[in-house]
C-alpha cells in the first residue's frame, strides 16, 4: 500500500524539537521498581517448571503405589496408601431399657 | 560467558534469554538500548515532565512482567511503543478525569485557539522558543492524532507499522495524520515563515 509521506517541514520541526531521553538515571530508577517487585514475581516460566516437577512426582508415586497394589486393595486405595479394610458388621445385643437408661451396653 | 556480537553488544534475544533467567543486568542494557525510542513516544504524547518519567517506567516494568510472554513476533522496539502509546493514552485519560471541569488542552483540542495568547512575560518569552511552540501544537491535537504524529514524525514509523501499533485500519492513520498535520502547520506557521513567535 502507498506509504503517504509525512510533511517534510512540519515532521522536521516536530522531530527537532521532541526530546528522545528520558532525566538522567531513568534506567536506574526503572531497575529499583524492578528489585522491588522481583522477589513477589513468579515467573509463568518459573510457575510452569514448578508445577512440571510437581506433577511428575506424583506420577512416579503413584505408579509406585499402583505397582504395590493388593488385591483386596482399590485403585484408590493403593493410590492413596491405604491398606485393604473389610467392613463387618458389629452386633450388640442391645438392652432397650439400658438404651432408655443410659447404663452400659452389655 | 555470554555470547557478543563483534561489535560488541549482546542481540535483543540473548539479552531477553538472560533477563528471563532472572539477570537484571540483561535487563538493565535493554531498558537503556529502548530509553530512547520508549522516551521520544511518551514525551511526544505527555510533553516532558514527571507523567512522561512514570509512564516511560512503567512501560518497561509491564515489559518485565511480560518477559515470558514476548515471543518476538513483533520488534521489541514496535512492542514497547505500543504499551508506551497506550499507558500514555491512559496517563491523558486519567489527566483529563483530573482536571474534571477545569481546561483540559486534550478535550478541548477542536475548540480552543491552536496558539493561545500568551498570558504574561514568561509564558511570551516561552512562546518565542521553537521547542515550546511545537509542544504546544501537540498538546493541541486530539490524543489519537497525537498517537499517529508521534509515530510517524517523531518515531518515523510507516503508515502500516503505525496501523499496526494503533491497531487501526491504514486509512484512517492516513487521514489522521492529514488533520494532525493541517493543525500543526497552523500552529507552527509562524516558525515555517520565519517570522517571530
Amino acid at each position: 500500500m502507498f506509504d503517504e509521506p509525512v510533511d517534510p517541514e512540519v515532521g522536521r520541526l516536530v522531530a527537532d524539537a521532541t526530546a528522545r531521553r528520558f532525566v538522567p538515571g531513568f534506567a536506574d530508577r526503572v531497575m529499583e521498581r524492578v528489585a522491588a517487585e522481583a522477589p513477589e514475581l513468579v515467573s509463568p516460566r518459573q510457575f510452569l517448571r514448578l508445577a512440571a516437577g510437581v506433577a511428575l512426582a506424583a506420577l512416579l508415586l503413584g505408579s509406585y503405589c499402583l505397582a504395590g497394589r493388593t488385591d483386596d486393595q482399590s485403585a484408590l486405595e493403593a493410590l492413596l496408601g491405604l491398606h485393604g479394610t473389610q467392613a463387618e458388621a458389629s452386633t450388640y445385643d442391645l438392652d432397650p431399657m439400658a438404651i432408655l437408661t443410659g447404663s452400659e451396653i452389655r | 560467558m555470554h555470547d557478543l556480537r563483534a561489535d560488541g553488544q549482546c542481540e535483543d534475544d540473548q539479552l531477553l534469554d538472560r533477563a528471563r533467567a532472572g539477570d537484571q543486568d540483561a535487563f538493565r542494557m535493554l531498558v537503556e538500548r529502548y530509553e530512547g525510542p520508549v522516551a521520544a513516544t511518551v514525551i511526544g504524547m505527555l510533553g516532558p515532565g514527571g507523567d512522561a518519567d512514570d509512564v516511560g517506567q512503567e512501560v518497561f516494568l509491564r515489559f518485565y512482567r511480560a518477559l515470558d510472554d514476548f515471543r518476538g513476533d513483533a520488534a521489541l522496539k514496535t512492542y514497547l511503543t505500543r504499551i508506551a502509546i497506550n499507558l500514555s493514552l491512559n496517563a491523558i485519560k486519567r489527566r483529563n478525569r483530573w482536571l474534571g471541569r477545569f481546561v483540559s488542552r486534550d478535550r478541548e483540542a477542536d475548540e480552543a485557539p491552536l496558539v493561545e495568547p500568551a498570558m504574561d512575560g514568561a509564558r511570551d518569552h516561552e512562546a518565542r522558543d521553537t521547542t515550546a511552540l511545537v509542544r504546544r501544537g501537540l498538546r493541541s491535537l486530539r490524543p489519537e492524532h497525537r498517537a499517529v504524529v508521534v509515530l510517524r514524525m517523531i518515531e518515523g514509523h510507516s503508515t502500516r507499522e503505525t496501523a499496526e501499533i494503533l491497531d487501526l485500519p491504514q486509512g484512517t492513520v492516513m487521514s489522521r495524520l492529514k488533520r494532525a498535520t493541517d493543525a500543526l502547520r497552523e500552529t507552527l506557521r509562524p516558525l515555517m515563515e520565519g517570522h517571530d513567535v
